[in-house]
C-alpha cells in the first residue's frame, strides 16, 4: 500500500472539514424542511399548501378549517374524544368525511352546503355511536379537507392512507365531493389501498365499479331520467338542452347524455334545436357572455322546458340571461339536475327573482318521508324535521339542500358497513367494501330512503325528489319521480 | 543565535531527513576541539528541525556512565513524542527486550519460565505505567540526567527538548509489549526460534551472562530499536526519518552507543539486507576514535570533510565501499569561525547583550586572540561584558586588553581569570604537570618539535592530536592558536622557564642548521641584538620577498612582556635609550623587529596602532637597498592599508 506523507493535523482538519460539511449538508436542508413544516403546518396532519396556503390535510375536529364549521367541528372533536377515552370498553375505527372545506369562488359547492353535510356526518357519528342505532364498533370520524377544488387532493389522500395503520384505523372515507376529475383519482387511489368509500353527492353516471366504492346518490342517469319522466307528466313536449363543455365536468357531461337519451320518444316529445347549446365555464372571461346569447337563439325554437346541465353557479347567470329575453311574451321553464342545492339562500333568492320558473331533480328533501313514509326511515326523517335532533343542534340553518341528508346517509351507509364487517375477526377497509354489495337484507335506514347497492357500487332503486324553486327561494318538494319503476321500499 | 559556519550542517540533516525511509543515510560526526561549537550544533539542529521533526537528544558527558540500554530507553522515549503533523511513534519491540532484560525471571525450569514470563512481563509493565505512566518513562526517571542539554542551547532549543520529554508521557496505559515477542524468535544472534524462549535468553544473557552476553544482548537491543524505527516509518502519515542527536560521544559510553548502532545498521542493511533505518544520525566527539585507527588517520579510510560544503552528494562521492562499517561515517570537521562570521555574531549577541555595543569593532581583535575559536569567541565576549570595561577606543582600552586572559570570568556564581577557564575547558582532564608540561611545548611553533625537544615524548603530542587541538589549516602540528597564547601566557608567568624552554629551542634549531627557527626563539627570549644581526646580515643576501617571509616568521614570536603597558610604551621600553646615529640598516631593521614583534601579539596591539610604523619601517628599508625593492614597497602599503584576514591562518 503506497505511503501517505500529507500532514496528519491537516488531514485531520480537512476530514473533519468534510465531515461537518457532509453533516451540514445533509442537516441544513432537513433542518429547512422541518423549519418550514412547521411554518406550514397548521395542525397534526394539517399543513399549508397550494399558492393561496390553504389548510388541507385531515383533522379529528381539533382543526377548524373555516370559521363557520367551528361549531359542528367542536362536537366531532367531542364525540371523538369521548369514543377514544372509551376504547378499553369499545373498540373503534375511524369513517373519514373528505371534501373541500375550504371554498373559493372556483368550487361549485357553497360554505352552507358543506356545513350542512358535516352536520349530516356527525348526527350519523352519533346516531351510531350512542343514538338510536347503537351499534359496535364505536365510529371516530375524521374530516379531511382536500382544498379548492380539490386541488391538494394527493396530500390529503396519503394522509388518510397513513392513518389506516394508526391509532386512527381508518377504513372507510365517505363524502368524497362534487364529480370531478380529481375527486376520481382520489377515488381510485384511496379504493387501491383497499379503503371502503360512500360518495355522498357524487353523481356522475361514469363513475362505477370501483372496489368498494358506492354511492348514496342517485346517478345522474337516474336524475336525467326522472327529469324526463316528469316533464312528459307535465306534458312538456319540447326541450332544449344547454350544456357546459368545461373540460373535467363530469356532472354537465353525464346529465346531459342523460337527457339527451331520455326526452325524445316517439310519442311527440323532442329537442329544439336538435344540437345542445353549449356554454364553456372554465374559459372564464367568455362564458358569461355565451350564456347571454343562449336565450335570443331559444327565443328562435321556442322549446317549452330548457334543461340546464351545469353547475348551480353558472344557472343563476342562465336564469338572469333568460329573465332578459327578447321575447318576453315566451315563458320558459327551466328544468336542472342536482348541484343546484349547492346554491346559498341567498344565490337561490337571486335566482327566483328573474321569475323564471326553475325545476330540479334533488338528491333529497326533508319532505319526502312526509309524502312517503314508507320509501324513508322515520327515525333518520325525524332527526332532519323541525325539533328534530339536527335543528336543536343547529338552529337557525335550514338545511333544504338535502346535503345534509346525503351526507348522514353516506356516514350511516359506511356504520352500517363497519358493523356488518365486525362480525368477523377485524374491521378492515377491504371487508366494509364488501359489506356494501351484502345490503340486500339490510338496507341501510337512510334518510334520503332505504339504501342497498348494484355490484356497480350505484344506490338500486334510488328516489329521486322533483323539487322547484319558490318566489322567497326557497326549495318546494314537488314530488318523488324514480328513473325507472318504483322507488326502494322498506 | 545560529549557526556560524555551520550551514552545511543544516542542509545535509534537511537533506537527510526528506529522503525516502528506507534511504540510506550517513553517520554524521561533528569532529573538533571542545568549544569547536559541537553542541551549539545540536541545539541549532534543535532550534531548525526539532519542532517538525521527531528528534532525541542524548550526552554522553555526564559524570554516570550512560549503559546502551538507558540510552536507548531515553532516545525512544524522545522520539514517541506525538507531533501534530505525524501519528505517534511506538517502539514495541524495544520495549519488550527491555522488559525481558529488566528483572531476574526467578522460575525454577525453562519450560516454567516460558508459560508464565508473558504474564510476568505483562505484569511488570503494568507496574511501570502505573507508577511512571509508560514503560519507557521509568528509563527517564533514571538515566534522565544524561539528557541534559547541549551547552549553549537556546531558550526555543531548551524548549522543545522539555516538550519532547514531557509529551513522551502517555496518559493511558499503551498496548502490551508482549505483543511483538515473535521477532525476537526471528532474531540471528538469538539461539532458541520460540518467541518466550527467546526473551528468557535475554534474560538469562542480561542477568547470569558474562560479558559477551551482555553486549550480545546490547546488539539485540539496537536491533530492535531500528526494526521498530523501520515498522514505523513503513506506514502512512509517519514521519520519513528520526533525528538523533548524540553528543560528547568520545566518551566510553557514548563510543560504546556509537559503536552498537554503527554494528546494528550495518548487520541489518549490508549483512541480512534489510531496508536501510531511518534514523539521521548527528553526533559529535571532540576526540579521534580509536575505532577509525591510530590518530594520524592513516588507516582510515575517510579524509576528513568540511563543513561548507557537506551534502549527501558528497558523502556519496566519498564514502568507503558498503561492505565495510566506515562506510556509513560521515566525518565533518567543525572549522573556526571567520572574521565576518564573528562579526555577525557579535552583532546576533547584541540582541540579548545591548551592553557589547561599544565592542563591535573589536570583532578583529577577538578573531586575531581566538583564532574564531567559538567557545573563545563567546568566552572573550563574556568577559567583555563585564562592568568595568573602557568602552572607547583608546590608550585605556589597548591598556585594559593587554592583561585581558587574566581578566576575570564569570560563570554563574564563579568568576576566575579567562585564562583559567579557557584552559579549563580546552584541556579538560589534562592534570596539572600535562598543563605545565604543554604549556613549555606550546612555546615552539611545530608542536611535534617542542615535545621531541622538551622530553615530552608522543604521548602528550597523540594527547592533543587525539583532540583535535591542533590547527588544522597547516600541515604542521600548531597547536590552535587560542589554546597557544593561553598556554604562553601561562609560560610568560614562569620567566625562567620561558627563557630556559627558549633557548633549548633556539640551540636545537642552531643544531638543526634552521637560523629562521633558531631567531624565532631567541627574540622569544628577548636577544634582539642577535636577531637584529642576523636579519641584516640576510638582507643584502636573499630577495626581497625571501628576506621578507623570514622576517615576518621570525618577528611573530611569542613574547613576555609587561602586561600592564599599551603598544607604544612596550616599544618605548624596547628601543635602545640612545637614538641611533645614522639612519642605516641596523637602526631600521631593528626598530621594523621590535616593532612587527610587539605589533604579532593581539593583546599587545590590539588596535593595530603599529601599522603605520611599521609601513615607515619599510619604506625606510626601500631606501636602502638599492634594487628588489617593489616587495618592500608593497609590504609597506600592506600594513599602511591593513585588512586583516578572514581567517587565522591568513596572517602567521
Amino acid at each position: 500500500m503506497p505511503r501517505l506523507e500529507w500532514p496528519l493535523h491537516i488531514v485531520r482538519r480537512v476530514v473533519i472539514a468534510v465531515v461537518v460539511l457532509a453533516v451540514v449538508a445533509v442537516a441544513v436542508p432537513l433542518i429547512v424542511d422541518r423549519v418550514q413544516d412547521s411554518r406550514e403546518r397548521c395542525a397534526d396532519g394539517v399543513v399549508k399548501r397550494g399558492p393561496a396556503k390553504e389548510c388541507v390535510g385531515v383533522s379529528d375536529g381539533g382543526f377548524e378549517f373555516a370559521d363557520h364549521l367551528a361549531g359542528v367541528l367542536a362536537k366531532i372533536k367531542a364525540e371523538n374524544d369521548r369514543v377514544a377515552a372509551h376504547a378499553d370498553e369499545e373498540p373503534y375505527v375511524s369513517v373519514a368525511y373528505m371534501t373541500s372545506l375550504t371554498l373559493t369562488d372556483d368550487d361549485s359547492n357553497s360554505e352552507e352546503s358543506v356545513r350542512h353535510e358535516l352536520e349530516g356526518a356527525y348526527l350519523a357519528q352519533y346516531r351510531h355511536n350512542r343514538g338510536d342505532l347503537a351499534a359496535s364498533p364505536k365510529i371516530r370520524l375524521l374530516v379531511a379537507n382536500t382544498g379548492s377544488s380539490a386541488k391538494q387532493w394527493q396530500y390529503t389522500v396519503d394522509e388518510l392512507i397513513d392513518r389506516k395503520s394508526s391509532k386512527d384505523r381508518l377504513v372507510a372515507v365517505v363524502g368524497l365531493g362534487p364529480s370531478t376529475d380529481r375527486t376520481l383519482a382520489a377515488v381510485r387511489r384511496l379504493s387501491q389501498h383497499g379503503l371502503a368509500m360512500v360518495a355522498s353527492t357524487m353523481t356522475a353516471t361514469n363513475i362505477h365499479d370501483i372496489n368498494g366504492f358506492v354511492r348514496v346518490s342517485p346517478t345522474n342517469n337516474d336524475e336525467a331520467y326522472a327529469a324526463a319522466a316528469y316533464l312528459k307528466r307535465e306534458h312538456f313536449r319540447t326541450a332544449a338542452v344547454v350544456q357546459d363543455v368545461a373540460k373535467g365536468n363530469l356532472y354537465a357531461e353525464t346529465l346531459a347524455a342523460a337527457f339527451t337519451r331520455a326526452f325524445p320518444d316517439k310519442d311527440g316529445h323532442r329537442l329544439v334545436p336538435p344540437d345542445k347549446k353549449t356554454f364553456n365555464s372554465s374559459v372564464s372571461s367568455a362564458w358569461e357572455n355565451e350564456l347571454s346569447f343562449i336565450p335570443g337563439q331559444l327565443c328562435d325554437k321556442k322549446p317549452q322546458v330548457v334543461y340546464f346541465a351545469g353547475r348551480g353557479q353558472h344557472l343563476t347567470a342562465f336564469l338572469n340571461a333568460i329573465a332578459n329575453r327578447p321575447c318576453q311574451e315566451q315563458e320558459f321553464t327551466v328544468m336542472t339536475g342536482d348541484d343546484t342545492t349547492n346554491l346559498t339562500a341567498a344565490q337561490i333568492k337571486k335566482a327566483a327573482e328573474t321569475k323564471v320558473r326553475v325545476l330540479y331533480t334533488g338528491l333529497a328533501h326533508p319532505a319526502m318521508w312526509s309524502k312517503d313514509e314508507y320509501g324513508v326511515a322515520a327515525p333518520s326523517a325525524r332527526a332532519f324535521q323541525e325539533g328534530g335532533l339536527l335543528a336543536r343542534w343547529f338552529p337557525n340553518d335550514p338545511r333544504d339542500d338535502g346535503q345534509a341528508i346525503m351526507a348522514h346517509d353516506s356516514v350511516l351507509t359506511a356504520a352500517r358497513g363497519i358493523w356488518m364487517a365486525a362480525r368477523g375477526e377485524k374491521v378492515t377497509g377491504e371487508a366494509v367494501g364488501r359489506m356494501f354489495q351484502q345490503m340486500d337484507s339490510e338496507k341501510v335506514p337512510g334518510a334520503s330512503g332505504f339504501l342497498s347497492f348494484g355490484n356497480d357500487g350505484n344506490p338500486l332503486d334510488k328516489a329521486v325528489p322533483i323539487l322547484s324553486l319558490d318566489e322567497d327561494g326557497r326549495a318546494d318538494f314537488v314530488e318523488v319521480s324514480p328513473a325507472h319503476g318504483e322507488p326502494a321500499r322498506r | 543565535m545560529g549557526l556560524r559556519g555551520r550551514n552545511g550542517v543544516i542542509s545535509l540533516v534537511d537533506e537527510c531527513l526528506a529522503l525516502p525511509p528506507d534511504a540510506e543515510r550517513p553517520v554524521v560526526m561533528l569532529l573538533g576541539p571542545r568549544g569547536s561549537g559541537a553542541s551549539e550544533a545540536h541545539s541549532a539542529l534543535m532550534e531548525r528541525f526539532g519542532a517538525e521533526h521527531p528528534f532525541a537528544y542524548v550526552s554522553s558527558a555526564g559524570e554516570q556512565p550512560l549503559l546502551p540500554r538507558y540510552a536507548l530507553g531515553l532516545l525512544a522515549r524522545q522520539l514517541e513524542r506525538k507531533l501534530p503533523r505525524y501519528r505517534r511513534s511506538g517502539f514495541p519491540r524495544l520495549t519488550l527486550g527491555l522488559l525481558a532484560s529488566d528483572h531476574q525471571l526467578r522460575m525454577a525450569s525453562l519450560a516454567d519460565q516460558r508459560r508464565s514470563i508473558r504474564r510476568e512481563l505483562d505484569h511488570f509493565q503494568e507496574r511501570s505505567e502505573e507508577r511512571y505512566g509508560d514503560y519507557l518513562a521509568a528509563f527517564f526517571e533514571v538515566a534522565g540526567s544524561a539528557v541534559g542539554a547541549p551547552a549553549g542551547a537556546s531558550t526555543a532549543a531548551l524548549g522543545l527538548l522539555r516538550d519532547a520529554l514531557r509529551r513522551g508521557h502517555r496518559r493511558f496505559p499503551g498496548r502490551k509489549a508482549t505483543g511483538s515477542a515473535a521477532w525476537y524468535g526471528e532474531h540471528p544472534l538469538i539461539r532458541s526460534r520460540d518467541p518466550w524462549e527467546a526473551l528468557v535468553e535475554l534474560n538469562l544473557w542480561r542477568h547470569e551472562g558474562d560479558e559477551e552476553d551482555q553486549r550480545r544482548l546490547d546488539r539485540v537491543l539496537f536491533s530492535a530499536f531500528l526494526a521498530d524505527l523501520r515498522e514505523n516509518a513503513a506506514r502512512s502519515f509517519m514521519p520519513r526519518s528520526y533525528l538523533l542527536l548524540l553528543d560528547n560521544t568520545h566518551t566510553q559510553h557514548g563510543r560504546r552507543v556509537l559503536d552498537l548502532l554503527i554494528r546494528a545498521r550495518h548487520d541489518d542493511t549490508v549483512v541480512a539486507g534489510a531496508p536501510c533505518d531511518p534514523l539521521t544520525v548527528v553526533a559529535s566527539a571532540n576526540r579521534w576514535l580509536p575505532r577509525w585507527g591510530p590518530a594520524t588517520g592513516d588507516q582510515w579510510p575517510w579524509l576528513l570533510r568540511g563543513p561548507d560544503r557537506a551534502g549527501l552528494r558528497d558523502w556519496r562521492e566519498h564514502r568507503p565501499g558498503r561492505d565495510s562499517d566506515d562506510t556509513w561515517w560521515y566525518p565533518l570537521r567543525l572549522r573556526d569561525l571567520t572574521l565576518d562570521e564573528v562579526r555577525v555574531r557579535i552583532e546576533l549577541e547584541l540582541h540579548r547583550h545591548p551592553d557589547l555595543a561599544p565592542f563591535t569593532r573589536l570583532a578583529p581583535f577577538v578573531h586575531r586572540l581566538t583564532g574564531g575559536l567559538p567557545q573563545g569567541v563567546g568566552q572573550v565576549l563574556a568577559v567583555l561584558r563585564q562592568p568595568g570595561v573602557p568602552t572607547e577606543e583608546g590608550l585605556d582600552q589597548d591598556r585594559w586588553l593587554r592583561a585581558l586572559p587574566a581578566r576575570a570570568l564569570r560563570e554563574g556564581e564563579e568568576a576566575r581569570p579567562l585564562v583559567d577557564a579557557a584552559l579549563d575547558h580546552l584541556l579538560h582532564g589534562f592534570d596539572a604537570p600535562g598543563r605545565d608540561a604543554l604549556a613549555e611545548c606550546a612555546a615552539a611553533y611545530d608542536l611535534s618539535v617542542g615535545t621531541q625537544v622538551l622530553g615530552r615524548g608522543d604521548r602528550l603530542f597523540g594527547e592533543v592530536r587525539a583532540r583535535w587541538l591542533l590547527s588544522p589549516q597547516t600541515a604542521t602540528s600548531i597547536l590552535h592558536p587560542w589554546l597557544r597564547r593561553l598556554l604562553l601566557w601561562r609560560l610568560a608567568e614562569r620567566p625562567d622557564d620561558w627563557d630556559t624552554v627558549h633557548e633549548l629551542l633556539a640551540e636545537h634549531f642552531q643544531s638543526e642548521r634552521r637560523p629562521v627557527q633558531e631567531m624565532y626563539h631567541r627574540l622569544a627570549s628577548r636577544q634582539v641584538d642577535l636577531v637584529t644581526e642576523h636579519l641584516v646580515r640576510r638582507f643584502p643576501q636573499v630577495p626581497a620577498v625571501q628576506w621578507i617571509a623570514e622576517f615576518n616568521t621570525i618577528s611573530a614570536a611569542p613574547n613576555a612582556l609587561p602586561s600592564g603597558e599599551t603598544a607604544v610604551e612596550l616599544l618605548a621600553g624596547l628601543v635602545p635609550a640612545e637614538p641611533a646615529a645614522a639612519v642605516d640598516a641596523d637602526s631600521v631593521i631593528r626598530e621594523l623587529v621590535l616593532t612587527r614583534w610587539v605589533w604579532s601579539d593581539p593583546l599587545a596591539d590590539p588596535g593595530m596602532r603599529l601599522n603605520d610604523m611599521l609601513a615607515d619601517g619599510f619604506n625606510q628599508l626601500s631606501r636602502i637597498r638599492r634594487s628588489d625593492i617593489v616587495a618592500l614597497f608593497n609590504e609597506a602599503e600592506r600594513y599602511r592599508h591593513w585588512r586583516h584576514p578572514l581567517t587565522s591562518g591568513g596572517e602567521a
